[in-house]
Order: C-alpha cells, then sequence, then structure tokens
C-alpha cells in the first residue's frame, strides 16, 4: 500500500466523524428530527442525513423514534440516489424485526424503501431477504400493504426498464422560432415512444410471484383474495400488455361476480372489487366500458345494488356523456328521469354530474342536465336544494352568468341563514335546558352552510362584471369572515375605488394595514392604495409611495444584502401595481411603473451618425480591404446579449436593478468582436458588418456555416421597413421577407436590396446596399432620423447591436443623417438618373412597348388614349437625362426630381392607376 | 386644441366624470401640415360637389397600402369624383372616401340611402354598411409587422367602426381605452395600451368577449377641423341584382339638417363569382383558413357569417366528441354557409406517438386505442350529417423529424378509417409523403413554391398551405391582400390558413402569451362576432380576387373549346396573362379591373356565339 493510498483511506475514515462535529448540536431527539424535516423541505437531502443520523444517535434504544430516524435516513439516502448506504443503514433494523403487523408505521415505510433500495442497487438477496421476513407472518392489512409495496415496486421497475429515451428532437429553426416555442403552441413533452426494449417479463412475472405465491395464501380471507387480485390487476395497469391486463380484469370479475358476501366485510370488499373494474376503465378513458361495467353489475348482480339502481344509471349516464354516446346517454337519462322521485335519484343525477364536470369545459352542460331537478327545486329536502345550488353556482361562475350566479347565490344564501338560524335555535333551547339542568338531544338543522370559496368566487365575478355596489357587498361580508385574507381588504378597496368611494376605501383600509399578523406585501399594496387616495395628484402619489420603502426595509432579515432589498421593494411595487391597476387608475398605474423603473439600471440607446463616404467600397471584400471598419468615428461596435433590455418577462426585469451590476454593451470576448458602418455616397447606402471569429477560416473552408444575421433598417418612423436575413457563408437571403407589398411609397426589398460576403481567418463579413432608388419619395435630408436592428449570431454567441430584438426597431440603432445640401443635391441628380434607367428596365421587362398595342393580349382603344401619350411625355423627359453631351442643370434635376422621379421610378403602378382610372370609367359607362 | 369629450348617446349608464364616453382627444397635427392639406383641398373646392358643405370629401382606395393618418394628404384621393364600387352579384364589395372638416364638427351623421338602377332596378340602403375607419396606437411594428416593437406607439388605421366611441384614443398620452358594456346597464372605459408592467406580467386586464358590443348602424361620428377621417362603404350586392350602373348617395347632417350627399355609385356585373380554385388545378378548391381560437363556432353564428362574408369558409374547427356537438355544429354551418368539406382540424387530435408498426408495449398503446375509438366515432357522426367528406386530424405542430416519424401509426391509423391529417411543419423532404395537408411555415415566395410543387408531384391530393411570417398582426390591408390572395394562389399553394385570426385581447402593448410578439389579430372579437379591420377586408378581397381569375379561368376554359379561333385567342390571351402578370409588383386594383374587363369580353364573345 502506497503512502498516498493509506493517506486517502485515513481522510475517508475520518470525514464521517467529521461531518459529525460539524453538525449541531440538537438538545433532544425531536429537535433533531424537526431539523432534518426543515432540510427536506428546503431541499438539502444530505443536510437532512446528517440531522437524521444526529437523531438515531438521540433515539437510543427506543424503537419508535429509532424507526422516524431511520425513516429519515431512508428518504434521504433516496433524494441522493445513494441505494448501497441506504441498505447499510436500514437492513440491520428492519431483517430484525419480527412482526411487521405491530411495528411503527416508519419502519414500514423503511421496509418499502429497503426493498426499492434493494432492486436499485442489484442487490437480490436483501429483497428475498425481505420477503422472507414477511412471509413469516400471517397476512394482515399491515402485512398485506408492504406485499403489495414490493410487489408494486418491482412492476415499476418492469416499467423503468422498458422506458426508453428518444434523443431529444432536434432543434429547427420554424418561421423565426425555435421548435417548441412557436406561436403554434408548444410541444416540449419528451417523446413518447416505447417498443425499442422488450417488455421485462421477468420482473413482472416476479412482481404478481410475491403476491400469488409467496404471500402465504392458505387461508385467504375473502377480503386479501379481493385486495390480492386488485393488486394484480394494479400491476399490470403499471406494467404489463394487454393480454396481462385483460387476463387480470377478468379474473377481478370473474371473483366479484361470483362472491356472496356473508359480512359486512365481505360487502365492503365486493363494493370496492365493483369499483375497481369500472375504474380500471375510467383509468383508460373507455368511458364506453366503464359505463357497460356498472350497467353489467347491475344486471348481473342486482343484489349488490338495492336502492342505489338510481345512483349507478346517474353514473352509466355520466360516462355515456363522456364517451361522446349522446343517444346512450339520453337513454340513460331517461331512465333516471322515469323513477320515482328519491334521494337515491338525486343522488343519481349528482353522481352523473360529477362525472361529467370531471370533463374539461363540461361545466356548461350541468344545468341543462339538472334541469329536471330545478324544476322540483320547492320539493327538495334543504341538503339537496344546498347541493343543486352549489352545482348551479358552479356553473354560473364559471360560465360567467350573472344572472344564474345570482339567483343560485340567494338560494345558498337563504340557506346558510337557515342553518345558522336553526344553530342559534339549537343552541339557546340548549342553553335553557343546561340552566333547567334537563337533558336535550340536539336536533341539529341541515348542514347547508355557504362555502366560503362561493362566496369569495362571487365577489370575484361582480367585480368583474363591474356589478359595483354588489361586489362591494360581497366583499364587506368576506372581510368579516375571511378576516385574515388580504384578497377581502383589498378586493373591497378596489371595489371602492372603482365605485368612487375613494374615501371609504381608505379607512376601510385603516385596520388592515396595521394588523402586523397579515402579509406585509399585502399590507403594503393597501397603503399603496390609501395613498392612492390620499394623494393631490399622480407626481405627489409616486413621491409618497416611494416614502413607503422603510415598510418594505423592515422586513429584511440582518445582513440582507442589497439586492435582495431592492429585489423585494420592485417586487411589493409590483404587486401593488396590479392593485392600483385593478382600480383603473391609469395615471397611478403609470407613476408606480414610474417607481419601479427608478430601481433600474436605465437602458443604453444607441444613437449614430450616418456620415457620406464618396464612392464608398461596393463588396464586402473591398470593405474589408479599406480598413475603414478601424475608423472609430464610423464604426459601432456595440453589441449586446440579445433583447437584454426587452423587460418581457419579471426575471429580465429584476436583472436590471440598481443593485446589480449595469448592463453592459460591447463585452465580446476577444478575437469574437463585431461592428458595423452605415454609410452613404450618390448611390445608396452602405452597410458593412464584421463578426470576428478565431475560427473563420473554417467558415471560408465550408466546415461550418458563417454568421447568421438578420438587418432591419426603417427610413423612418411612417415608413414601413426593410428586412434582410442572410449567412456569411452565401449572402443569399433565402427567406426573402416582404414586410410591406409593391406600392407607391414601398419597392419590394428583394428587388433593389443586395448582399455580399467575404471571410478571412480571423473574421466573416457581410455587406448590404440599398440604392436611393428604393427610398426616392423619402429620401433622408439632414438631420433625418432611420432606425436599424441587426441581431446575429457567430462564433457561438447571439447578439444584437444594442441589445435589442429583431424588428424591434424602437431599440434598434438611431441613425442620423448628417447630410451637406450639396450632397444632397448630388443625390437628388443621381436618383433622377437611376429613375430613368428603372423605367427602361421595367420597359424592357413589361414587352410593354408593344403589350397593350396587341390586338389580344392587350387594349388598343387604351394604348392609343392613354400609354402612347403617357411614354412618350416619360420618354422626351428621359432622353434629356440620358443626352450625356448635356448635363443636367441642377434647375433641371429639381424639376424632374419633383415632376419626372415618381413617374419614372414607380412606372408600373403609375400606369397601372390610369389603367384602373380608364377601366372604371368604361365600367361606369 | 379642442378637445372632443362628449356624451356617448349610447343610453348607457356611465359611472363617474372620468367615464365619459368619447372618442379621444385631437389628433395631433402641426400647423404647417393643417395649411398645407387645407391649401391642397381648397384647390380642388371649384365644381366640387362639397364646395358648400363644411367638409370635403374624397373618394380613396379602399385598402391602399397608405396609412392613412388625418395629416396625410390623401394624394390618391379623388375629389370631385363619386365613390364607386363595381362588384359581381352577390359580392361584398369595399368602397371609400375621407371628410377633411373645414371646423370642428362634433357630431356629422351619415346615411346611405337607396341606389337606384336602371328601370325600377334598386340597390337597397340595408345591403350598404358604412364604418369608421378607427385609429389608434400600436407597437412600432405595426402596419407591417407582428414582432414586438415596445418602446414606439404609432397612430394607426385598423378597426373598421360603427360606433367610433368604442374606442377612446388619447393622443396625448398615446393610450387607448375600451368602452366595456357589462350589461345591466353599466359601461366603462377600460385601458388597454398598458405595459406587462402595469400588471407584473400577468393576465390581469383580459377583456372578455361579451363585453365588447359594436353598435349596428354607423352612429354620429366627430370631425377634427382640418384633418382628414377615412370611411369604408361595403356594398353586398344582392344575388338577384340587375347587371348595370345603381347612383345614390350618403347623406350627411349636422345638428339634424343634411349639410351633403356623397355620390355612390355601383356597378353590378353581371355575373356570380364562383367560388376559387386553385392555381394548379381548376378543378380543386381554394380554401381561406384560420384557427379561431378558443371560441365555439358552434355557438357564434354571428362570427360563422362573417367567415363566410370574408370568403373564409374553412377555419380550423372545433371538435366533435358528441352527436349533440355534431348536430350544433352541422346545423350552425348550414344555416351560415361555413363549408362542410373539408372539415379541418375536426377529428380529434393525431398527435400521438410510438413505434411503427405500433406495439402493445408502447407506452401509448392505450391512447392510441382510445384515440382510435374517437375517431372512428367522430367520422361515424361526419358522415351521418355530412356524408362523405374529407375530415382531417391535427397531429404535432411544427414537430422535428423524429417526431414526424413517430406520428406514422397514428396517421395511418386516421388513414385507415377514412380520415386525413394536418399539420404545421417545415419542409421536410422525405418525412411528408403521409401526410393529407402540409401547413408550411412563412409567407410564399417562387423560391418556396418549389417546395410546394415538389409535394403536389409526389401526391397531387395532398393540401399545402402556409401561415406564419407574417402571422396575424400586420395592419397593412394591401399586404393581406397580395399576401393571402394572389401571392399564395400563384404560388400554387391550395390554401391559406393562418395561425389565428385574433389571439391577443385587445391589449396590444402586453402580449401575455409571448411578449416578444404584438398582438396577433386579423380581426377583433366581441359578443360572438368579431370587429372588422382594414387588414380582414384584405382578407375578403384576397379571396374575391382569386374568384374572379377562377372565373376568368373558367370562362377561358369555354373560349378555348370554342370552333372560333378568335374567341380560342380570346380565351388564352387571358389565361396567358393569368399566368404571366407580374402579379407583385402589379396595382392589385387594376389586376382585378383587368380580369373583369377579359371576363365581360369573353362573356360578351360567348354570348354572341350562342346566337
Amino acid at each position: 500500500m502506497n503512502r498516498t493510498r493509506t493517506l486517502a483511506l485515513v481522510l475517508a475514515a475520518a470525514l464521517p466523524m467529521l461531518a459529525v462535529a460539524q453538525q449541531p448540536a440538537f438538545k433532544n431527539f425531536r429537535e433533531a428530527l424537526n431539523a432534518a424535516d426543515q432540510a427536506f423541505r428546503g431541499k438539502q437531502p444530505e443536510t437532512a442525513l446528517q440531522h437524521a443520523r444526529a437523531a438515531l444517535t438521540l433515539a437510543g434504544e427506543h424503537s419508535g423514534d429509532r424507526a422516524q430516524a431511520l425513516e429519515r435516513i431512508a428518504r434521504a439516502h433516496t433524494d441522493l440516489g445513494q441505494w448501497t448506504d441506504l441498505i447499510a443503514a436500514l437492513k440491520p433494523e428492519v431483517m430484525a424485526c419480527t412482526n411487521f403487523s405491530l411495528a411503527h408505521p416508519s419502519l414500514r415505510k423503511g421496509f418499502a424503501s429497503l426493498a426499492r433500495a434493494a432492486i436499485k442497487a442489484g442487490d437480490p438477496e436483501t429483497f428475498k431477504g425481505l420477503d422472507g421476513a414477511l412471509a413469516r407472518e400471517a397476512v394482515t392489512d399491515q402485512t398485506f400493504a408492504l406485499w403489495r409495496d414490493v410487489a408494486m415496486i418491482l412492476a415499476q421497475e418492469a416499467l423503468d426498464l422498458r422506458k426508453t429515451t428518444v434523443g431529444k428532437a432536434a432543434e429547427h429553426g420554424i418561421a423565426g422560432f425555435r421548435e417548441g416555442s412557436s406561436t403554434f403552441g408548444l410541444w416540449q413533452q419528451p417523446l413518447e415512444v416505447d417498443g425499442q426494449i422488450l417488455l421485462d417479463a421477468t420482473r413482472l412475472a416476479e412482481a404478481g410471484q410475491l403476491l400469488t405465491r409467496q404471500m402465504p395464501q392458505a387461508g385467504l380471507s375473502p377480503k386479501f383474495q379481493f385486495l390480492r387480485d386488485r393488486a394484480l390487476l394494479d400491476i399490470q395497469m403499471l406494467a404489463g400488455n394487454e393480454e396481462g391486463r385483460a387476463k387480470a380484469y377478468a379474473a377481478l370479475e370473474k371473483q366479484a361476480f361470483g362472491f356472496k358476501p356473508a359480512d359486512q366485510e365481505g360487502t365492503n370488499v365486493l363494493e370496492q372489487a365493483f369499483d375497481a373494474l369500472v375504474a380500471y376503465h375510467e383509468n383508460r378513458l373507455n368511458w364506453i366500458e366503464a359505463a357497460n361495467a356498472v350497467k353489467t353489475r347491475a344486471a348481473r348482480r342486482p343484489d349488490t345494488v338495492g336502492t342505489r339502481l338510481p345512483t349507478m344509471i346517474g353514473r352509466a349516464a355520466g360516462y355515456y356523456f363522456r364517451a361522446g354516446a349522446d343517444t346512450l346517454h339520453e337513454a340513460e337519462l331517461a331512465r333516471l328521469a322515469a323513477l320515482p322521485f328519491s334521494d337515491e335519484v338525486f343522488k343519481g343525477y349528482m353522481e352523473m354530474a360529477g362525472i361529467i364536470n370531471r370533463q374539461h369545459n363540461a361545466i356548461h352542460n350541468i344545468p341543462r342536465l339538472l334541469k329536471p331537478l330545478s324544476d322540483r327545486r320547492a320539493s327538495l329536502t334543504p341538503e339537496q336544494r344546498h347541493a343543486l345550488a352549489g352545482w348551479l353556482l358552479d356553473a354560473a361562475l364559471r360560465g360567467r352568468d350573472v344572472k344564474a350566479a345570482r339567483e343560485n347565490m340567494a338560494e345558498l344564501v337563504a340557506l346558510d341563514a337557515a342553518y345558522h338560524a336553526g344553530m342559534a335555535e339549537e343552541d339557546r333551547k340548549s342553553a335553557e335546558a343546561r340552566e333547567r339542568n334537563e337533558p336535550y338531544t340536539r336536533r341539529n338543522p341541515p348542514r347547508t352552510v355557504l362555502n366560503n370559496h362561493q362566496r369569495n368566487r362571487y365577489g370575484t365575478l361582480l367585480l368583474e362584471e363591474r356589478a359595483l355596489p354588489e361586489a362591494i357587498k360581497a366583499y364587506e361580508e368576506r372581510v368579516v369572515y375571511d378576516s385574515r385574507n388580504p384578497d377581502a381588504y383589498l378586493g373591497l378597496a378596489v371595489a371602492r375605488l372603482l365605485d368612487g368611494k375613494d374615501q371609504e376605501a381608505r379607512e376601510g383600509l385603516d385596520v388592515f394595514v396595521t394588523n402586523t399578523a397579515l402579509r406585509a406585501e399585502s399590507r403594503f399594496a393597501g397603503r399603496v392604495l390609501q395613498e392612492v387616495v390620499a394623494a393631490r395628484d399622480p407626481d405627489d402619489f409616486r413621491r409618497r409611495v416611494m416614502a413607503l420603502r422603510p415598510l418594505c426595509d423592515a422586513e429584511g432579515g440582518e445582513g440582507e444584502k442589497p439586492e435582495a432589498a431592492e429585489a423585494r421593494f420592485f417586487n411589493w411595487l409590483r404587486s401593488a401595481s396590479r392593485q392600483v391597476f385593478a382600480t383603473e387608475k391609469v395615471d397611478y398605474v403609470l407613476a408606480m411603473q414610474a417607481c419601479s423603473e427608478s430601481l433600474k439600471h436605465p437602458e443604453i440607446r444607441l444613437a449614430y451618425t450616418a456620415r457620406y463616404l464618396e464612392n464608398a467600397p461596393s463588396s464586402a471584400e473591398s470593405w474589408m480591404r479599406s480598413g475603414i471598419l478601424a475608423d472609430d468615428t464610423r464604426a459601432e461596435r456595440r453589441f449586446g446579449r440579445y433583447a437584454m433590455f426587452a423587460s418581457n418577462n419579471k426575471a429580465s426585469e429584476l436583472a436590471m436593478l440598481k443593485s446589480r451590476p449595469a448592463p453592459v454593451l460591447d463585452d465580446c470576448e476577444k478575437g469574437k468582436e463585431g461592428g458595423i458602418i452605415f454609410a452613404y455616397d450618390e448611390r445608396g447606402i452602405h452597410i458593412y458588418i464584421q463578426f470576428n471569429d478565431p475560427a473563420a477560416r473554417e467558415i471560408r473552408d465550408g466546415l461550418r456555416g458563417g454568421a447568421s444575421l438578420e438587418l432591419t433598417v426603417s427610413p423612418g418612423d411612417a415608413y414601413s421597413y426593410h428586412q434582410t436575413f442572410y449567412n456569411t457563408t452565401d449572402a443569399t437571403d433565402h427567406f426573402a421577407y416582404e414586410w410591406d407589398t409593391a406600392h407607391v411609397g414601398y419597392k419590394l426589398t428583394a428587388d433593389y436590396v443586395r448582399n455580399d460576403c467575404c471571410q478571412t481567418d480571423t473574421a466573416t463579413a457581410g455587406y448590404t446596399f440599398m440604392p436611393w432608388l428604393m427610398f426616392h419619395d423619402k429620401l433622408p435630408g439632414h438631420g433625418s432620423k432611420w432606425r436599424v436592428v441587426l441581431a446575429a449570431g457567430w462564433a457561438g454567441q447571439f447578439r444584437s447591436l444594442g441589445g435589442g430584438a429583431v424588428h424591434e426597431l424602437g431599440r434598434g440603432l438611431e441613425v442620423t443623417f448628417d447630410m451637406p445640401p450639396a450632397i444632397a443635391a448630388r443625390i437628388r441628380a443621381s436618383v433622377v438618373r437611376s429613375a430613368v434607367g428603372e423605367y427602361r428596365r421595367i420597359r424592357r421587362q413589361w414587352e410593354n412597348a408593344g403589350f397593350w398595342s396587341d390586338p389580344h393580349m392587350g387594349d388598343e382603344p387604351f394604348a392609343e388614349a392613354v400609354v402612347k401619350p403617357f411614354l412618350k411625355t416619360l420618354d422626351e423627359a428621359a432622353a434629356v437625362v440620358e443626352d450625356t453631351s448635356k448635363p443636367l442643370t441642377q434647375a433641371q434635376v429639381d424639376q424632374f426630381f419633383k415632376e419626372m422621379v415618381p413617374q419614372w421610378a414607380d412606372f408600373r403602378l403609375r400606369l397601372d392607376a390610369l389603367r384602373a382610372d380608364y377601366l372604371e370609367a368604361r365600367f361606369f359607362k | 386644441m379642442m378637445r372632443f369629450e362628449r356624451w356617448a348617446g349610447m343610453g348607457v349608464a356611465l359611472l363617474g366624470a372620468a367615464l365619459l364616453a368619447h372618442a379621444g382627444t385631437d389628433y395631433p397635427i402641426p400647423a404647417a401640415v393643417q395649411n398645407d392639406n387645407r391649401g391642397e383641398v381648397e384647390a380642388c373646392r371649384a365644381g366640387a360637389y362639397w364646395s358648400k358643405a363644411p367638409f370635403a370629401c374624397c373618394a380613396v382606395t379602399p385598402l391602399a397600402g397608405v396609412r392613412r393618418t388625418p395629416d396625410r394628404f390623401p394624394h390618391d384621393g379623388k375629389f370631385t369624383a363619386p365613390v364607386r364600387i363595381v362588384a359581381a352579384q352577390g359580392e361584398y364589395e369595399p368602397g371609400s372616401f375621407q371628410l377633411f372638416a373645414f371646423e370642428d364638427l362634433p357630431s356629422v351623421e351619415l346615411k346611405a340611402g337607396d341606389l337606384a338602377g336602371e328601370g325600377r332596378a334598386r340597390l337597397p340602403a340595408s345591403a350598404i354598411d358604412l364604418k369608421v375607419v378607427k385609429i389608434w396606437y400600436q407597437m412600432g411594428t405595426a402596419w407591417n409587422g407582428f414582432h414586438a416593437d415596445h418602446l414606439r406607439r404609432l397612430p394607426t388605421p385598423e378597426l373598421l367602426l360603427r360606433n367610433e366611441k368604442l374606442i377612446r384614443v388619447d393622443h396625448e398620452k398615446q393610450e387607448n381605452y375600451l368602452l366595456c358594456d357589462y350589461g345591466g346597464g353599466v359601461s366603462r372605459y377600460r385601458w388597454i395600451s398598458f405595459t406587462g408592467a402595469a400588471v407584473d406580467h400577468t393576465y390581469d386586464g383580459w377583456i372578455r368577449n361579451e363585453w365588447i358590443h359594436d353598435a349596428d348602424v354607423l352612429q354620429p361620428v366627430a370631425l377634427q377641423k382640418n384633418a382628414f377621417k377615412q370611411f369604408m362603404v361595403t356594398v353586398h350586392v344582392p344575388e338577384t341584382a340587375s347587371p348595370g350602373v345603381y347612383r345614390g348617395e350618403i347623406s350627411a347632417s349636422v345638428g339634424g339638417s343634411r349639410v351633403l350627399g356623397i355620390p355612390l355609385e355601383v356597378r353590378v356585373l353581371p355575373f356570380r363569382l364562383p367560388r376559387p380554385a386553385t392555381f394548379r388545378d381548376l378543378n380543386r378548391e381554394f380554401y381561406g383558413s384560420a384557427f379561431i381560437g378558443g371560441l365555439n363556432i358552434s355557438r357564434a353564428h354571428k362570427l360563422a357569417r362573417n367567415l363566410v362574408a370574408h370568403n373564409v369558409l374553412n377555419p380550423l374547427l372545433p371538435q366533435i366528441p358528441t352527436d349533440l356537438a355534431a348536430r350544433e355544429f352541422f346545423e350552425m354551418a348550414q344555416a351560415t354557409g361555413i363549408s362542410t368539406n373539408p372539415l379541418l382540424a375536426i377529428l380529434p387530435g393525431a398527435r400521438l406517438t410510438t413505434s411503427f408498426p405500433l406495439k402493445e408495449t408502447d407506452r401509448n398503446y392505450d391512447k392510441y386505442l382510445e384515440l382510435q375509438l374517437r375517431v372512428s366515432n367522430t367520422l361515424s357522426r361526419i358522415r351521418t350529417f355530412a356524408g362523405d367528406v374529407q375530415a382531417y386530424g391535427y397531429g404535432i405542430d411544427e414537430a422535428g423529424p423524429d417526431t414526424v416519424r413517430a406520428e406514422r401509426a397514428t396517421w395511418q391509423m386516421f388513414q385507415q378509417l377514412g380520415g386525413k391529417v394536418m399539420t404545421t411543419t417545415r419542409m421536410h423532404p422525405y418525412l411528408l409523403f403521409n401526410l393529407d395537408f402540409a401547413l408550411l411555415p412563412v409567407q410564399p415566395s417562387a423560391g418556396r413554391k418549389l417546395q410546394v410543387d415538389a409535394l403536389h408531384d409526389a401526391n397531387p391530393d395532398i393540401l399545402v398551405g402556409w401561415y406564419a411570417d407574417p402571422h396575424s398582426g400586420p395592419e397593412n390591408p394591401a399586404y393581406a391582400r397580395r399576401i393571402y390572395g394572389w401571392n399564395t394562389w400563384r404560388n400554387n399553394y391550395d390554401l391559406f390558413c393562418q395561425y389565428i385570426l385574433f389571439r391577443d385581447d385587445w391589449t396590444e402593448f402586453w402580449i401575455a402569451k409571448e411578449s416578444n410578439l404584438r398582438g396577433l389579430m386579423l380581426c377583433y372579437p366581441q359578443d360572438d362576432d368579431v370587429i372588422d379591420t382594414l387588414a380582414w377586408e384584405g382578407v375578403r378581397e384576397a379571396l374575391d380576387d382569386i374568384r374572379y381569375a377562377t372565373l376568368l379561368r373558367q370562362l377561358s376554359a369555354k373560349a378555348m373549346a370554342s370552333e372560333s379561333m378568335d374567341t380560342v385567342y380570346l380565351g388564352r390571351a387571358a389565361t396567358t396573362w393569368l399566368a404571366q402578370v407580374d402579379y407583385m409588383r402589379s396595382d392589385m386594383d387594376t389586376l382585378r379591373y383587368e380580369m373583369i374587363r377579359r371576363c365581360l369580353d369573353i362573356q360578351t364573345r360567348l354570348a354572341q356565339e350562342e346566337k
């Protein structure tokens, strides 16, 4: 043994002692056990294990205490997946037990834990030992539960073994989203595809054999025979196959139909067996068979049904409803209605309602189905009226039927009043009897109490539906019976504020806000609502709210970190904001927002000046070679985490609190930086984007994709924006999104925007050119503002310029044009020339010269009357521009720009408009 | 600027001074812009029919791509011409006009009268629906996109209202308010332009459709001095209307006195429009579809009628789990005109994943058997009520290749039972062979047509549709018209099937479901119905464009069967034009008129031949 290994072993041996030495000293067993439970609640199984061990030490020889400590130890080991340790800790104690029926419940739990651990740890000897120990005892309620537990553990194991995890679905970019986060709903569950590993038949068979062979069968009472067979069905349900299930079901069914109970216990187990048969189908969502199981029982064993036939019919009606078998459902309903009315018939309807209500969105059927009961409401007993009104109120509340809710609430209130009056009367009689020293047997009235949740939901509905006087009344009652519930006070205040009863709202909160037994955050919201009333105006309100911060800080413990205190105040403000929002006081909500915003770092917004660049490079490579990106006066490099300022959820807002680190842009790793230049010349806009990437050579070699970028350019708030979406491997915009359609004022992105790309060993770059012709009717001048959004993925990061999101122009780069008048004039002159070119190009594409004159394709009268004169005008003007021997004067440029560019640049649409006018005139001639 | 704060006159009890029903504050227009616009309008006064009225009027293109805000002079406006509408028999067709007030007019009443045609022919006033185009604040991406841009609020024309006070707009603070009718005489405005911060990213402030009720007819409107306001005139031509030109007016009154008659002319065409057919095959119907959210269309007859009026006859349907539900659905369909073939998404979801072939040991085996039963029962119900029609079950949304493969046994089960399967999916070239309706993401384009054609080449019976990018949201009616109409049709899709008709309440600035997006709204919900929008009108015209194109192809087919070569050429020229015209860059009204012209020409020629 070498020295190192020796040292390691010594340390390993000492570790448990060190751990014990670090344990807090507990006064007694109970304290240690509580500490362990507390650690479990805090999801700290290691700490819990320490405390549980301490508890075991403190338990001494007391078997019950030892069992409880061991139960915690087992749980901790289970949470930590330490199966061998669990076995080592529990086995001696569990195996030493000689009477499980009388053992402490915790020890029996330990038995199950040990069985599971033995399976998990692959320790069949321990598992068999447990079975052997159990088999020595007679079957009792307690020992059967253990037999059942170990059998189910085996069955679960069989199931676990055949579960396979199909590889995580590949992420696919769809419609701008990742799979699983699209607007078409989420599909984030793991795939449930099995069948790749054959059923672990051995384990499953062993599970069954535990109950049919190893558990003593001799002299097994009918009760345990039923319980055994139900357990066998459960095992098959959990992990069996269809054949096994059918066999287990048939066995139980056969036993049930053949069994004649001799005593109450037998009657009970038979009832449970029949219930299990129905539940089998229910669990499989096979409603038809569930109904059939009910009906088969009623038909074959009417002796077990007796007066409960209406209940059976109601259940069958409910199951048929859920199966969508309306005809069968209606038939059962008719059977129920045909029976002489009785309490059992009433229960039949209730049974049906219960089953139907378990179906999502079926509640609206309840009033219709219970109408036979509603129609005879006057003759129902108070309990029946109470149950009926409860159902109908629930349906009304969920369906937001205020009228029906009012009616049924009135019924419930009356019944509640009758109950309390009856109880008071009985109290009085009882007291009088006591005074007379006479015995008195109370005859309590039917319990028809109005539930608090019914009151609460009713009040909420009335508030939402703005039935304010009633809502106020409901909440006033609620603060009496639900006086520890902040929602009651706040709801009352909100209702009063909505109803213009501001002072009442404020005064009504006085008791609430000072009751320190109630939640401080809610009381804070109450104070804020009081300030709504007290403040002179929203500004005053804002100051008053911020002055409430000490209330929040007082909740912090000693040594609380500043970020925790600030986050709490932020959360309290937001919570209070929801209350103010509910009062519909808009300016005050905005003031609340200002309060919470004041706790956050201000956003960083990027402003950029676009400057003229004579003969700007016109390819990605030429831009890269130019080195212009090194010019700090032109380059913008502040990329941030994508959507870092979006504040679309609470977490992202909390991350912006001033107590947290300030947001940083331009924090890319060295060698992975990005940069953009937005420049212009006479031809148009040039946008150069470069991303440094240490592995850029791999892009060039085709070993991986380049930077994927989405660039959006808006020529001003009043105009439609353009977007291009490409990868720097080939610069092709495969998405070709258009966010507007061709009309005077918008030219298609795909027709004009050109992209290019290139790579070096250390960088990948893209270049986008947008000709002025696209914007001929909205050319920028000096000081004009455009907006640019650039989001990109490169070098393993996804970032955006300024930390915005795609399309989010408001958080994009605000581009201000620095455009001297002389440059603007040169641009206009350039646009005049390119507009002529556009006109010529469209005419060539469109075969326009001859199209309208064609006797079949065109319309000769139109060609003569409209097209030719129009073309003549355009041609004559174009010829002046095209005559390079006579450069245009500035006056000519200005005139052409104003009068002819709109015609040339949008030639197709202008001629279309003439055509539409021509045809319209013809249609109305 | 003067504020318009007036009583709504709706007979509702308003609670508190803050709840006054009014259409909002004045739209802010710089004085220079007001003067410029006034000058341009005045230049048209001489000889205009409105020359003595307190406001000017101009006919404008109803579904143009320009945001007609109050400060924007309508360069396409015709200040001296009547409002003109050309429509087929039975067609809904919009016209539009803008008013420009010379003074603040708090209450102007507009009312259409009967239109007179030749002889005793009449188009009743009840066939003319007047609405005001409401401008409110939407996110910075409004008009174009559906992604969020929270920091900017842009005045955006969108809603078509009969009661403009349904929405109150505070232009100073850029806030929107919605008039909610809670029943029992209680109506209040609710603030709807709040952000997630106001409600701490919760669903507080959720608005129920039952609270929203637009008026049945156009209510008096307020006109702001030196500002434009747009109105829509939608004519629903009776199917029995005689062809010809009908003339009448929309009378305008101030204070009960008539101040102007706005001339309105409708040309009724001598034909009815067929159901649209696909571009690839004249014998296959083209469908308009969308998911309609959580509403049960079986009980929302007004919604169903609105869909039919907008040519969207094949929405994704609710399932019919019971016989009663089936009866309710098919009775609704019969009453409203909702199509019963195909029935999209009516079958239970086809989204079970299993091994293939199915094994008993599959975890979903039991669910598979239960699903099989439900599908079988649903198909049986469908056959009872509608006969042998195509019914579809919906697979897993936007699934990856592994998932698509794992649905195969389920899809096969549907198909063996006689059902069909649809799902949203990106293009998996080798995996969709057994799909009956592939709903592909992203707007149609020439590039995507290759995918569509490949799917059709493999299986001519497959339906191929598109959704998303854009989702519902962009208000631009021209965009909607082109993208759902010509652009979908010419790229060989069988339908468009947008993700959702309306999803996000009225709260544009706080989208609880996906806060990175705008509200996905093609139209807006109200009690059992929807409120129309410009984009929704664009959808109607998109499908009408395809119906006109279908008619033209049908007539052309007849012409090409003629013995007269001239007639054959007329047909060939028309189909050639349809196949070649640059549908992406041409003006859509012109395309429509050109289709009408060619239909009329061929119809006339065929009639002459018959004689």
